[in-house]
C-alpha cells in the first residue's frame, strides 16, 4: 500500500488528513497550557502543569488529537523544560501542536496492523519498515498546519499547498494519456 | 470524536434507582474480616465501596457506542458516580477529592465526577456489621502482598517467603470462580514452601444480572478500574491488619506496559502496576486512613525472565498450573488451557525460554493450540507476538541512539511520569529496557530473528 509510494505524495496525504481532523475537532490553541508549563518550571509546582493538562484535555473534548499535543508537552517537561523559559509562548504553543499532529499522524499511519503487514510482506525488517513510516512523517508540515491552528479559527483552515512539483499543460496531456 | 457524556449513577444511597450491593452487585469481603477476627473500619469499608462504585460505573458505560465504527477516536468518557459513605468528612476533603480524580484520570483517561454522600449505605456489609470471636492478628513482621494468580505474582510471593519470618498475608480478589480456585490453589502451595507462614484471603466480586441490566447492551470490555478494586481490597486487607505496606509483585516492563503501537495512547495499555497508579492510591489510602501508606513492586527493576531464573525450584509444579494468559480462565477450553497468542501468553513464553525453562515452557506449549514461536515468516504469527517483537525493534532503535532516554521518551513521553514516580534518573530504566531488550534477542525462533534482523 505504501511500500512505493513517494514520500512527497505521502506528505501531502497527510497534510490534507491532518488539517481536516484539525477542523473537525476544532484544536484549540494550547497557549494557557504553554504558560502553566512555564510557570511550573518557575516555581518548581508540578501541579500547575498537572492541572492544565487537564484543562486543555477537557477544552479538546477528551480527543486523541488533544492527548497527543498533551504527550508532546510531557515529552518537552521531561528532556528540555529549561527551554520553556527563553522563548515565546506562542512559539512553544506552535511546537506543541506540530508534535502533537505528528504523533497524530504517526498513529493513524503506524498504529493499524494491517498497513505494517503489508510492509512486512516483502520480506522487510521491522527496523526497515520503522525506517521508511519515520520518512513518509518527516516529509509532511505540521509546523505550518500549526502555525494555521495558532492564527486562524481552525474551522476555516485550508490545508499546506501540495508539495509536489507542479505538472507543466505537456506533463498533464502525457499523464492523461 | 469528542468524549461520550453519561448520566450519573448513584451508589449506596439517593434515589429510588440506587444502585445495591447484592441487588445489582456481589462482594464477599466478609473474607476478609473473617480472616483477620475483626470488622471493617468504616473509612475502609468506604474504600470498597468507592471502589466497587468506580468499577461498575466504567463497566456500565461503553467507551465506543454498539454500533459506531471502531475507528480509534472513541475512548475517553465523561463519567459520574454518587457514592453514599460513612466517613464524609473524611471523604470530603479537598485533598481526597484531588487523589481521588487525579487517580482515576490516570487510570481510565476518563473525566469522572465522584460526589460523596453522607450516612454511609442503606444496608451495610457482614464485613462491617458481624464481629468474630477471636482476633486473630498476622504474626509480626507482617506483610501483606496481592496474589492475582498470574505468575508474577506467583514468583514475587515466593520471593517475599524467603526474606522475613512473620506471616504473609496474600489477598486476592476474584471476578470469576474459577479464577477463585487457582488463587487458592496457588497460595496453598506457596504456603509449603519458605520458612514464612502464609495466610490467603480471596474477596469475591461479581455484577449481579440485575447489576449487569441497568444499561443496555453489553458492557464497557476495557474495565480499566478493575486495578483500583484489587488495589483498594488489598489496601483494606492492609489497613485491617494494621500494617502501613501493600506489596505488588509485576515485572518491570510489564508494570510499565509501554504502548505497543503508536495507535495506543494513555490507559489504552492498563496502567495498573504503573509506579504512578500505585504512588497516587497509595497517597490516597493514606489521606483516607489518615497515616502513610505505601504500595511497593519489589521487582519494578526485573524483567519477568529474571523473576523466572530466581524462582526456587520446587516452585516448578505452581508455576505450570498458575496462568497468565487473558483468556484462560474464561476461554472454556479443556484443562483452562492458556490460548499462546495473547501478550501475556508471549511475555510468558519469552521469559520462560530467556530463563533457560524451556521444559516448563514446553509444559505450556502442550496445552496451547499451536507454538507461534515457530512460524518461519511474520504472515504466520498472531498480532500479539508481531506488535510486541515491533515494540523490541522500537526500543533497540531507541536504546542505539546517542541519547537513550531522549529517544525513548520521545516514543513513549509517559516514561517521564514513571521516572518521577519512581524518584530516580532514566539510567535504571534504560538498564531495565536494554535488558528487557537483549531477552529477546536471544529467544530462538525463526520469526523473532526474521523481524528483528538489522
Amino acid at each position: 500500500m505504501l511500500g512505493g509510494q513517494d514520500a512527497l505524495v505521502v506528505a501531502d496525504e497527510i497534510d490534507r488528513a491532518i488539517t481536516e481532523t484539525v477542523k473537525r475537532l476544532a484544536l484549540p490553541p494550547p497557549v494557557d497550557l504553554v504558560r502553566a508549563m512555564r510557570d511550573s518550571v518557575l516555581y518548581t509546582d508540578t501541579a500547575l502543569y498537572e492541572d492544565a493538562t487537564y484543562e486543555y484535555a477537557r477544552r479538546c473534548g477528551l480527543t486523541d488529537l488533544g492527548s497527543h499535543v498533551i504527550a508532546e508537552a510531557r515529552e518537552l517537561m521531561e528532556l528540555r523544560r529549561t527551554e520553556l523559559l527563553g522563548r515565546p509562548e506562542a512559539e512553544t504553543a506552535v511546537d506543541l501542536v506540530a508534535g502533537g499532529l505528528r504523533r497524530h499522524a504517526e498513529a493513524c499511519l503506524c498504529g493499524p496492523e494491517a498497513v505494517t503487514d503489508r510492509m512486512l510482506a516483502d520480506g522487510a525488517s521491522l527496523a526497515h519498515v520503522l525506517k521508511r513510516q519515520r520518512a513518509y512523517l518527516d516529509a509532511a508540515r505540521y509546523p505550518v498546519v500549526a502555525e494555521r491552528v495558532m492564527k486562524e479559527t481552525s474551522r476555516h483552515m485550508r490545508a499546506p499547498a501540495s508539495q509536489l512539483p507542479k505538472l507543466s499543460q505537456a506533463d498533464l496531456i502525457n499523464e492523461v494519456l | 470524536m469528542p468524549a461520550i457524556d453519561y448520566p450519573p449513577f448513584q451508589f449506596g444511597r439517593g434515589s429510588a434507582a440506587y444502585v445495591e450491593w447484592e441487588t445489582h452487585y456481589r462482594l464477599r469481603d466478609e473474607t476478609l474480616s473473617r480472616a483477620l477476627g475483626t470488622c471493617l473500619a468504616p473509612e475502609v469499608a468506604d474504600l470498597i465501596d468507592l471502589a466497587v462504585a468506580v468499577y461498575m460505573t466504567d463497566r456500565l458505560h461503553r467507551r465506543r457506542p454498539l454500533r459506531a465504527i471502531d475507528d480509534g477516536e472513541h475512548w475517553s468518557r465523561y463519567l459520574r458516580a454518587e457514592v453514599a459513605v460513612r466517613c464524609y468528612e473524611r471523604w470530603s476533603r479537598p485533598e481526597v477529592h484531588r487523589l481521588l480524580h487525579d487517580l482515576l484520570r490516570w487510570l481510565t483517561d476518563d473525566e469522572w465526577e465522584i460526589t460523596f454522600v453522607a450516612g454511609g449505605p442503606l444496608h451495610p456489609r457482614h464485613s462491617e456489621t458481624q464481629p468474630t470471636l477471636f482476633d486473630e492478628p498476622l504474626a509480626a513482621p507482617a506483610a501483606v502482598g496481592l496474589l492475582s494468580g498470574g505468575l508474577d505474582s506467583l514468583l514475587g510471593a515466593a520471593a517475599d517467603l524467603e526474606t522475613s519470618e512473620g506471616e504473609l498475608l496474600l489477598v486476592s480478589t476474584a471476578t470469576h470462580p474459577k479464577l477463585g480456585t487457582r488463587q487458592h490453589q496457588l497460595a496453598a502451595a506457596l504456603g509449603g514452601l519458605g520458612r514464612r507462614q502464609v495466610r490467603w484471603l480471596g474477596v469475591p466480586m461479581n455484577l449481579t444480572a440485575a447489576g449487569k441490566a441497568l444499561v443496555t447492551g453489553p458492557g464497557e470490555p476495557s474495565q480499566r478500574t478493575r486495578a483500583f478494586v484489587f488495589l483498594a481490597i488489598g489496601a483494606a486487607a492492609a489497613l485491617s491488619a494494621d500494617c502501613d505496606e501493600l506489596r505488588a509483585y509485576e515485572n518491570g516492563p510489564g508494570a510499565l506496559n509501554l504502548a505497543l503501537t503508536p495507535s495506543q495512547r494513555g490507559a489504552m495499555n492498563t496502567r495498573a502496576m504503573r509506579p504512578e497508579t500505585l504512588t497516587l492510591m497509595a497517597r490516597l489510602v493514606g489521606a483516607v486512613a489518615g497515616r502513610p501508606f505505601t504500595i511497593s513492586n519489589p521487582n519494578r527493576w526485573k524483567t519477568k525472565a529474571e523473576m523466572c531464573r530466581d524462582a526456587p525450584a520446587d516452585l516448578d509444579a505452581a508455576i505450570v498450573a498458575c496462568r497468565s494468559c487473558d483468556t484462560a480462565l474464561i476461554g472454556r477450553r479443556p484443562k483452562d488451557a492458556p490460548c499462546g497468542r495473547c501478550t501475556s501468553c508471549v511475555l510468558r513464553r519469552q521469559a520462560l525460554r530467556a530463563a533457560g525453562r524451556t521444559d516448563l515452557d514446553q509444559l505450556d506449549v502442550a496445552l496451547m493450540p499451536g507454538d507461534s514461536l515457530r512460524a518461519q515468516v511474520p504472515g504466520q504469527v498472531d498480532p500479539a507476538l508481531r506488535l510486541m517483537v515491533g515494540q523490541v525493534a522500537q526500543l533497540s532503535m531507541c536504546l542505539a541512539s546517542c541519547d537513550p532516554w531522549t529517544a525513548l521518551v520521545h516514543r513513549w513521553p509517559d516514561l517521564a511520569s514513571a521516572r518521577q514516580a519512581c524518584g530516580v534518573d532514566s539510567g535504571p530504566f534504560v538498564d531495565l529496557l536494554g535488558r528487557y531488550c537483549a531477552e529477546w534477542h536471544g529467544v530462538s525462533s525463526p520469526v523473532v530473528d526474521r523481524l528483528l534482523a538489522a
